[in-house]
């Protein structure tokens, strides 16, 4: 019976045709919007690398130029703003973050390295980081006090770039950035020294991709050599918002002239999520309009097919077909209709593993939202042809058959 | 093989009741090759339909083979229907997308039956109606002649013991109506099928043992 509904449907190619293709579109927007949805899930499960629940960040704005000599005046600043933070009984510790997570700054440095390409995204951070976010040390050793007398740059990497940039080898005691690396700041040519191996630093949050990640020390009495820079500081559990207020009061009388900006990093999560939460809906609602059209479009014709074929399904009472087989043939060319769209489907969709279009996507991700998005399309196409396939079975054949 | 005891057939709408068959009481033996005759509206397609299972009467008794089929369900129904009934149509009812043998294989494929078997009976039947050199060609591409034979091997491919022809030669010239009915006499001849034909034409009629005469949904003769 399988064989003989393929043998219809190829024998009635020109007008099936349009319906594959309708079914193939639907099914190419719908793998889009379910791979963006896999790939947000999968992102959201991986690990973060750091513990965002009671840690605030302090931005501050010096309002004074860059200055690379990192000039006593704001040492000495900085030296009693930690001073007046760390005698605040809230507060559990204290670390500079050049690029806190959840905000919105970012330094990338990119450049190829025997033809493959290689992104770094560049961070720096004082020794208190590790315990006021909560980060995991997988190798080596963590910043220390004495970093700050180093005629070198340690730096802590994660993983990722431990596997792409040396592959097995130890890292330890190695530059992250290749010698002679064509990027202007020259950073192969830095004495810059891996200290620590950490699992995973993703600054962005829980739906960005994972990435390289070198993280330079930073002493933080030198927060401030640029004209904005960031605090964590780690307050105690249950410390309320009404903290916010006191710490800003305290901070703007310690630091007259410079202005202070105070955020949990619950708040920052928050705002963060808004845009790739806005994509997701605008994209889910836009796809999901277009798979209405697509089913009502569908049920239209099908409709429209079974009105058309009445004699047909009247002959095929005659010659010994239930009214429930009658049913289950209209469904089943329905089937083999979105069968055909899914295989060309499938075959533009391998390509992007294939080819490795969308390197950011792990080839799993496409094997499971080719699987959902197949489904949904079978589901999708049943739903339509049930009323239609409940038309045909309720045709009477002795009418049907004087129907012309 | 077919006892009709009492037929009526009854259409009802809201206001009108429409009696398109009445009484009608009839025993065809095995073997047996009856014409009905009858003017446009007598009810010779309703006595065809409801010996074919292809409509219920609204009153009576109809045996097949010495069963009642009154009771039995549409899968029952369309069983009896595929294994000891043949339909052959006036407009032959072909359907335009398959090729002469996959039309033929049609009612073969509610049996469980390989696909070469079904071939292999479908070729045979078309043998049979001398279409052997046509099996591949579309319906569109045939004479109304070439049709209707294409029409009867379907009806045969299953070898059911009963033929139900409504109106045969009726889309036919005299000549292509003649070689038909030579068919269906030789099948009656040859495999003892009981063949019911509905027929406008005398001359046809003429060629079967028996007619059976309607008017206004009754029997006349």
């Amino acid at each position: 019976m399988i064989k003989h509904l393929f043998k219809l449907i190829w024998n009635k190619k020109k007008a099936n045709a349009l319906i594959s293709i309708e079914i193939l579109i639907s099914f190419l927007v719908l793998f889009a919007v379910v791979t963006m949805a896999a790939v947000s899930i999968y992102r959201f499960n991986l690990p973060l690398g750091y513990a965002y629940a009671n840690v605030w960040r302090i931005s501050i704005d010096s309002r004074l130029p860059f200055d690379s000599t990192y000039n006593a005046v704001k040492q000495a600043t900085m030296k009693e703003l930690l001073v007046a933070i760390r005698a605040q009984p809230q507060v559990e510790g204290v670390a500079t973050f050049a690029m806190a997570p959840y905000g919105n700054n970012t330094s990338i440095w990119r450049d190829k390295v025997n033809g493959e390409e290689i992104t770094i995204y560049i961070n720096n951070c004082s020794e208190e980081a590790k315990d006021i976010l909560g980060m995991r040390l997988v190798s080596g050793r963590w910043f220390e006090e004495n970093d700050r007398s180093l005629a070198w740059t340690p730096a802590i990497v994660n993983q990722a770039l431990v596997r792409q940039r040396f592959g097995s080898e130890n890292p330890i005691g190695k530059n992250p950035y290749p010698k002679g690396d064509s990027f202007p700041t020259g950073r192969g040519m830095r004495d810059i020294r891996i200290v620590g191996v950490i699992e995973e630093f993703r600054k962005d949050g829980e739906f960005s991709a994972p990435a390289n990640v070198s993280i330079e020390y930073l002493d933080i009495l030198k927060t401030t050599r640029a004209t904005s820079s960031d605090l964590l500081i780690r307050v105690r559990p249950g410390t309320d918002a009404s903290f916010k207020e006191s710490l800003d009061r305290t901070l703007a009388s310690t630091a007259k002239g410079w202005s202070f900006e105070i955020k949990t990093l619950e708040e920052l999560r928050r705002a963060n999520f808004k845009p790739d939460i806005a994509v997701m809906i605008v994209v889910g609602c836009i796809a999901g309009f277009l798979l209405l059209m697509v089913a009502l479009g569908l049920i239209g014709v099908l409709w429209q097919n079974v009105s058309r074929r009445t004699n047909e399904i009247g002959l095929r009472r005659a010659l010994g077909s239930s009214a429930r087989m009658v049913y289950w043939q209209i469904l089943g060319e329905l089937l083999v209709l979105t069968t055909f769209g899914l295989i060309v489907g499938t075959a533009i969709i391998v390509q992007f593993p294939l080819l490795n279009l969308l390197s950011e996507i792990p080839n799993g991700i496409y094997g499971v939202a080719l699987v959902i998005s197949a489904s949904l399309m079978y589901g999708l196409t049943v739903a339509c042809g049930l009323y239609p396939s409940w038309l045909a079975m309720e045709i009477e054949p002795a009418e049907a058959l004087h129907c012309d | 093989m077919i006892t009709l005891d009492n037929i009526e057939k009854i259409y009802r709408t809201d206001k009108i009741e429409t009696v398109a068959l009445h009484a009608i009481s009839l025993n065809i033996r095995e073997g047996e090759f009856i014409s009905i005759m009858g003017p446009s509206g007598s009810g010779k397609s309703t006595l065809l339909n409801i010996m074919g299972l292809l409509d219920a009467p609204s009153g009576g008794t109809l045996k097949l083979a010495g069963s009642a089929v009154a009771a039995q369900g549409d899968r029952q129904l369309a069983r009896i229907r595929n294994e000891r009934l043949g339909f052959i149509f006036q407009t032959f009812h072909l359907i335009q997308d398959l090729s002469v043998v996959d039309n033929v294989e049609v009612p073969l494929l509610y049996r469980r039956m390989s696909g070469a078997e079904r071939r292999t009976l479908a070729l045979r039947a078309l043998e049979r109606v001398g279409l052997s050199a046509r099996v591949h060609h579309f319906p569109g591409q045939l004479s109304g002649g070439q049709q209707q034979r294409v029409a009867i091997a379907r009806a045969i491919v299953g070898s059911p013991k009963i033929v139900l022809a409504d109106e045969p030669t009726g889309n036919l010239d005299s000549q292509m109506g003649d070689d038909i009915i030579s068919i269906l006499l030789d099948l009656n001849k040859a495999e003892k099928s009981t063949i019911v034909m509905v027929t406008h034409d005398p001359r046809m009629a003429e060629k079967t043992e028996r007619t059976i005469r309607l008017f206004d949904g009754r029997q006349v003769n």
